[in-house]
């Protein structure tokens, strides 16, 4: 197909890296060295939006920017960058982001090498048929060996990196070379921009004024303001209000984007769910007939409660959780009600970090002070009779006599770890319940192990725990493999005798007994002792499994106020007061919020 | 209207291994201290007239420490300033080691009528563990001197909870004060404050457990009350009558001035207290309540919070009808629903008057009143 010139003079690519390797800094030298932001507008890792982001210097959503660079010949480029999320919680949105583009660099950090996730979406830019140009960073390190690590890629991955460019996006130093990169070694977009519109959705987001805004990668045909479109999957149609170029700091309206652009798509939409991530919007009519494959909506895959630590903040949270899915279709939640902790509800995301991410957002930008419930997965139960019912809630699994099949999800892990530590992490996924499947050399000192784990197994602390046991060097990376049949019980916690629903959970039949008796001491640890006597008791069933007591408070006293100083006792007394105002009342018992997380902290 | 007078001597010779009390080990500047607080008597003097002085207490650190003659120009700058009270109480903190009767004479000729000795424990290898420099000996010998000159008010101060004590050894501590000429005893719990040597040896000391403790807090109450010496707050114990009125004054919302650093004031229906700083102070003492830094205006909620959290210190306890009075409040309208719990599991009871919190209640009284209170 011919290509236009100017598609010639456009470059779409992605920055593919491991957690800390550094994708957001060399995102940043590159918009400075394009002069898109000035040096004193660049707030660090520009391209993370969110606080939270650039806090944990992870990138959450995918964010685009369009950049005109000027290479030594003169001649003048269209660069289109996206950002792709850096975490295995989103490999669906990282892989979508890779369709909009014709190219990746992968970075890899010259001190640490190849890790999982390094691996994992090389693979997946691969299979999308990216060129993918290897950028080694942080030479300025001490540490660095970028001839280890070239040769590195080279063996593991099996690309040439031979005369990559090695950098380091900290300093500055030979971005230069990365630019040279982009224009020799990025393939131009191709595409037919008078075939019917076919566009591809990457990202989206909610802006009170415009409403969705859409990011997209045309591939074919044209699109402009007063076009009608039609989102193919979800069959939702709307007449566009504005197209343009994503720049840093705001939108930019265009004419129209056509084919090998990448842009947005403003068209009055209210509902994000409308535009979800990998959809194809085509025109409504004589649109394409061949929407892109591989369109999935984001599954959650780890459920939990969330409730207003104060029962009256109920309607906040509900308003908050609004909020924040308006730019965030993959967060579900639906109102439950506990009779441990009243109101609240069962939200689902795609792991662990999406859920913290939230969390932390609904406390910091919502200011709401939450209980949330341990974390579960999805357990498939086949009933006798053989009715099949997914149980999300641990208060909603049936009785035993009433299973025929219990079933978990199970994953395809991937740790990369340095050999002196594969001892270690093998006892590790061993304790998890994990399968091995094989492991593989990847050069002198590193190896790549392959295990069949319990995605509950790995929900709580897993990844805590395998950076423990290998001072921090291991990673990890999974996939969903499927429902596996398993011996599961529910483990009910009782206090003072009154079961407490927002406690109970799934677990292994062979873990129960050892997972009940540390929760019951954690319990124990973190109930203030009060009037009376508590008993805490794990229960399977009916049965008693384990046991411990919180016992009465004796002794809780000032006994001196020297010298007329009664403000220090009023304050300390103040303390006390608030602590207990935190409480939530079970019966006689008062349990503080951070009780209900004790459940999450087994392993420590 | 009633007024008290708390004097702060912040100089020790050593400091105790369980002491956040502010004091310092410098002595240099004792006389310019001196100074200052007959200064800031002065001032306060002007603020204060009419009012009455009825009790005066001169603590530390260790009041003798600044030697004999300051002790006097400050006795005798409360004397020439204030309107005192005929039957006034004068109380001076001593160490045993630290009061001869030279200065003790000399107290008493200046109008001092109550001494405090603090006796800690009677046993010797204790004593010398929790870092004071005197034996059981120099603390009968101190007494009997105080007897001997004249004074029937004197008060011991013993701790519990400490290493190495065990509830015989504590018992016999207060056999050992109860045969002396003594009228009232202080009994306080040890408790490991940040900033003091136990605070960072504290993995390393051998104390008593949490029952034990307890125990050792009950049994003394029984113990004292057989040798009648009565239970009036939550620390002290007293022969009928012998109260210490200074320490009331705290508990029941009558006014005090502090002087010196650190030293706490409520007056005027403020509260507020000096910095920890001996040479600002010296510098520039502050007399009027805005001055200080963290002065406050107590109001009418915070007084009724108040009121209750201090009269739950006391064996006497809330006193409905006082709290009407005062607040204008029903009690047990407001309150009793709070309070039933603790009646019901013996931690308080019913009084002719009101409500008082029972031993096995003061052991837990900050989980009490933090149920109580009303906080914002």
């Amino acid at each position: 197909m011919e290509q236009s010139e100017r598609q010639k003079k456009i470059r779409n690519f992605c920055i593919i890296a491991h957690i800390d390797h550094g994708k957001s800094t060399l995102a940043d030298r590159i918009l400075e060295y394009t002069d898109t932001v000035k040096q004193r507008d660049l707030e660090e890792q520009l391209l993370d939006n969110m606080d939270i982001e650039r806090e944990r210097g992870i990138t959450i959503k995918a964010r685009a920017v369009n950049l005109e660079y000027t290479a030594d010949d003169g001649e003048k480029y269209t660069l289109n960058l996206i950002d792709t999320p850096g975490h295995v919680d989103f490999n669906y949105e990282v892989s979508r982001s890779l369709k909009a583009c014709e190219g990746a660099l992968l970075v890899v950090d010259a001190t640490q090498g190849i890790e999982a996730q390094t691996l994992a979406n090389t693979y997946l830019a691969v299979d999308n048929d990216l060129e993918v140009v290897p950028i080694i960073n942080k030479i300025d390190l001490p540490a660095a060996d970028p001839l280890r690590v070239q040769k590195e890629i080279e063996d593991v991955i099996g690309i040439p990196a031979v005369g990559c460019p090695a950098v380091s996006a900290k300093t500055g130093l030979n971005i230069s070379d990365v630019m040279k990169k982009i224009i020799s070694d990025i393939p131009s977009p191709k595409g037919d921009e008078n075939a019917p519109l076919k566009a591809l959705i990457f990202d989206s987001y909610y802006d009170s004024y415009l409403g969705v805004v859409v990011y997209v990668r045309i591939v074919e045909g044209k699109v402009r303001p007063h076009d009608m479109i039609r989102l193919m999957n979800s069959g939702a149609e709307f007449e566009v209000v504005e197209t343009g170029f994503m720049s840093p700091f705001n939108l930019c309206p265009q004419e129209e984007l056509s084919a090998g652009d990448v842009g947005y798509i403003t068209a009055s939409i209210k509902d994000i769910s409308d535009t979800r991530v990998g959809d194809t919007i085509t025109t409504a009519e004589n649109g394409t007939s061949e929407p892109f494959p591989g369109f999935k909506r984001a599954l959650p895959m780890v459920y939990s409660g969330i409730y207003p630590a104060d029962g009256s903040k109920y309607g906040d949270l509900r308003d908050a959780l609004g909020k924040l899915q308006l730019n965030d279709a993959a967060l579900v939640y639906e109102p439950e009600t506990s009779a441990a902790l009243g109101f609240g509800f069962r939200c689902g995301f795609l792991g662990l970090l999406h859920m913290e991410i939230i969390e932390e957002r609904l406390e910091r930008e919502f200011n709401l002070d939450l209980i949330t419930t341990a974390p579960n997965v999805i357990y498939k139960i086949v009933k006798r009779g053989g009715e099949t019912i997914m149980i999300d809630n641990p208060s909603n699994y049936p009785s035993p006599e009433e299973i025929e099949i219990a079933m978990e999800p199970i994953v395809n892990a991937s740790v990369i770890t340095p050999v002196e530590y594969v001892g270690s992490i093998m006892e590790l996924c061993n304790d998890r319940r994990g399968v091995y499947i094989d492991m593989k050399y990847i050069d002198d000192t590193r190896a790549e192990l392959h295990y069949k784990l319990p995605l509950n197994e790995i929900i709580y602390d897993f990844f805590d725990a395998l950076k423990s046991r290998s001072k921090g060097y291991a990673s990890l990376d999974y996939e969903m493999s499927g429902y596996e049949e398993s011996r599961l019980v529910k483990l009910d916690i009782l206090l003072n005798g009154d079961m407490v629903d927002a406690l109970s959970f799934i677990v292994h039949a062979d873990n129960a007994y050892a997972r009940a008796r540390r929760i019951c001491e954690k319990l124990k640890d973190n109930i203030p002792r009060q009037l009376f006597e508590i008993p805490i008791q794990a229960a399977i069933g009916g049965k008693i499994i384990a046991r411990e007591t919180v016992k009465a408070v004796r002794k809780d006293v000032l006994a001196k106020c020297y010298g007329g100083d009664i403000t220090r006792k009023k304050k300390l007394l103040e303390k006390q007061k608030e602590g207990k105002k935190r409480m939530r009342k079970f019966g006689s018992v008062e349990v503080p919020p951070d009780a209900f997380m004790a459940v999450l902290k087994m392993d420590e | 209207m009633d007024l008290g007078i708390y004097i702060h001597i912040p100089f020790c010779k050593r400091k105790c291994n369980y002491c956040d009390f502010f004091s310092r080990c410098d002595l240099k500047s004792a006389d310019a201290y001196t100074k200052a607080v007959t200064a800031a008597l002065f001032e306060y003097s002007k603020l204060c007239k009419g009012r009455t002085v009825s009790s005066v207490f001169i603590g530390g650190g260790t009041p003798p420490t600044v030697g004999k003659d300051n002790l006097l120009s400050i006795t005798k700058a409360v004397f020439d300033n204030f309107s005192v009270d005929k039957d006034y109480e004068f109380t001076v903190e001593c160490n045993p080691e630290t009061a001869d009767g030279d200065l003790q004479k000399a107290l008493y000729s200046s109008g001092v009528n109550r001494l405090s000795f603090g006796l800690q424990s009677h046993d010797d290898e204790i004593l010398k563990f929790i870092g004071r420099r005197h034996s059981a000996k120099d603390f009968q010998n101190a007494v009997m001197t105080a007897k001997d000159i004249g004074f029937s008010h004197i008060n011991a101060d013993i701790m519990y909870a400490l290493p190495k004590q065990s509830k015989k050894s504590l018992e016999d501590t207060l056999d050992f004060a109860l045969a002396l000429p003594l009228d009232h005893l202080s009994l306080y719990m040890l408790k490991i404050e940040p900033g003091t040597v136990f605070y960072k040896t504290q993995s390393t000391l051998d104390l008593p457990s949490e029952d034990d403790v307890c125990d050792m807090y009950l049994d003394s109450i029984e113990r004292l009350r057989k040798a009648g010496f009565y239970q009036y707050e939550i620390s002290n114990f007293a022969k009928a009558g012998c109260e210490c009125r200074h320490n009331l004054k705290y508990w029941r919302g009558t006014e005090y001035i502090g002087i010196g650093p650190a030293a706490h004031s409520y007056f005027d229906g403020y509260r507020f207290s000096n910095p920890k700083n001996t040479e600002e102070f010296i510098n520039s003492p502050k007399i009027l309540p805005k001055d200080h830094a963290d002065c406050k205006k107590i109001l009418i909620k915070e007084a009724e919070e108040e009121y209750i959290m201090l009269s739950l210190r006391l064996t006497r306890g809330i006193d409905k009808h006082e709290f009407y009075r005062r607040f204008g409040i029903d009690f047990d309208e407001k309150y009793y629903k709070k309070l039933e719990p603790f009646i019901e599991s013996f931690h308080a009871k019913k009084t002719d008057v009101g409500y008082a919190l029972t031993p096995k209640g003061f052991l837990i009284s900050n989980y009490i009143i933090s149920d109580i209170i009303e906080t914002e």
